[in-house]
C-alpha cells in the first residue's frame, strides 16, 4: 500500500497516516486490558496483520522518497479521569468506543476458536478494567512527510 | 473539508469492500456493513469500494494529498513478503504488544 501511496502522490505532495497504536499496559495494573489485547493480537498475528502504527515513519524514511518526516503521538485519555472538563467529555466518549471495539472483534475471535464462555471471562475483565482502572490512555499515532521534489 | 474547498477533487476509497473479499475469515459472522461511507457525499467527493491490498487505480504523481487513517486491521502483511521483511529487518517483532 505504502509503495501505491508513493506512486500516486505528486513530487512536493503530502502524505499524511494516522493509526492508533496498541494498548501496553503492566499486567499487575490492568490484567483485563492486557489480556483482551494480547488475545486480539495474537489473532490478528494468525492472519498476518501486525502492529504497524509506529513504524510508519521508519516506512516513509526506509523508501527514501520522503522530506519533512514528522511523527507525533497524541494521549487519548480512557473514562472521564482527566482533571478538566474537555478531557473528561473525551474520556467519556472514547471509552464508549474502547466498550463498542468488543462486539467488533467478537466475530474474529470465535472464528480464531476461542469459546463464547472464554470471551466471557476476556471481555468481562477488559470491560471491568474500563471502568475501574484511572489514568489509562490510547496513543494515536500520527505522521506527515512530503514526497520529494524531481 | 470538501465543503470548504469545492473547487478541490476528494476522492476516496472505501475498504468495506476487502472485508468481503480478503479478510472474510476475520468477520465470517458479523454483521458487516458495506459500505461505510456516506452514499450521499458532496459533489466534488467520490468514494469507491476497494482493497487497499491492491494497486490504486490513479495515474503516478498526479495527487496532492494523501490521507490513510485507520488501516492497522486492513492491511494483511502476507499479502506483502516486501513489508513483512521490512517490519523484521527493521527489529519489529509481531509477537510484541505496542504502546
Amino acid at each position: 500500500m505504502m509503495r501505491e501511496v508513493i506512486r500516486v502522490l505528486r513530487p512536493g505532495g503530502l502524505v499524511i497516516c494516522c493509526e492508533w497504536g496498541y494498548y501496553a499496559y503492566p499486567p499487575d495494573r490492568a490484567p483485563g486490558v492486557f489480556k483482551f489485547f494480547d488475545v486480539v493480537t495474537q489473532s490478528l498475528g494468525q492472519l498476518g496483520i501486525y502492529p504497524v502504527a509506529d513504524v510508519i515513519p521508519d516506512l516513509l524514511a526506509g523508501s527514501g522518497q520522503f522530506d519533512g518526516i514528522t511523527p507525533q503521538l497524541y494521549y487519548m485519555p480512557i473514562g472521564p479521569w482527566r482533571a478538566d472538563l474537555n478531557g473528561q467529555r473525551i474520556g467519556r466518549a472514547f471509552r464508549a468506543a474502547c466498550r463498542r471495539f468488543v462486539e467488533a472483534v467478537r466475530p474474529m475471535l470465535t472464528n480464531a476458536g476461542w469459546s463464547e464462555e472464554a470471551l466471557y471471562d476476556i471481555f468481562s475483565g477488559y470491560l471491568h478494567d474500563l471502568h475501574t482502572v484511572s489514568g489509562m490512555v490510547n496513543v494515536y499515532h500520527t505522521v506527515h512527510a512530503r514526497k520529494l521534489a524531481l | 473539508m470538501a465543503n470548504e474547498f469545492p473547487h478541490v477533487q476528494f476522492r476516496g476509497i472505501d475498504i468495506g469492500a476487502m472485508f468481503l473479499t480478503t479478510l472474510i475469515p476475520l468477520f465470517l459472522n458479523s454483521k458487516v456493513t458495506v459500505p461505510i461511507a456516506t452514499r450521499y457525499p458532496p459533489r466534488n467527493v467520490r468514494i469507491e469500494m476497494h482493497d487497499a491490498n491492491e494497486p490504486l487505480r490513479w495515474h503516478d504523481n498526479t495527487v496532492d494529498l494523501v490521507h490513510v487513517r485507520n488501516m492497522w486491521m486492513a492491511v494483511s502483511m502476507v499479502k506483502h513478503s516486501w513489508f513483512r521483511i521490512f517490519l523484521l529487518t527493521s527489529g519489529f517483532r509481531p509477537e510484541t504488544t505496542l504502546a
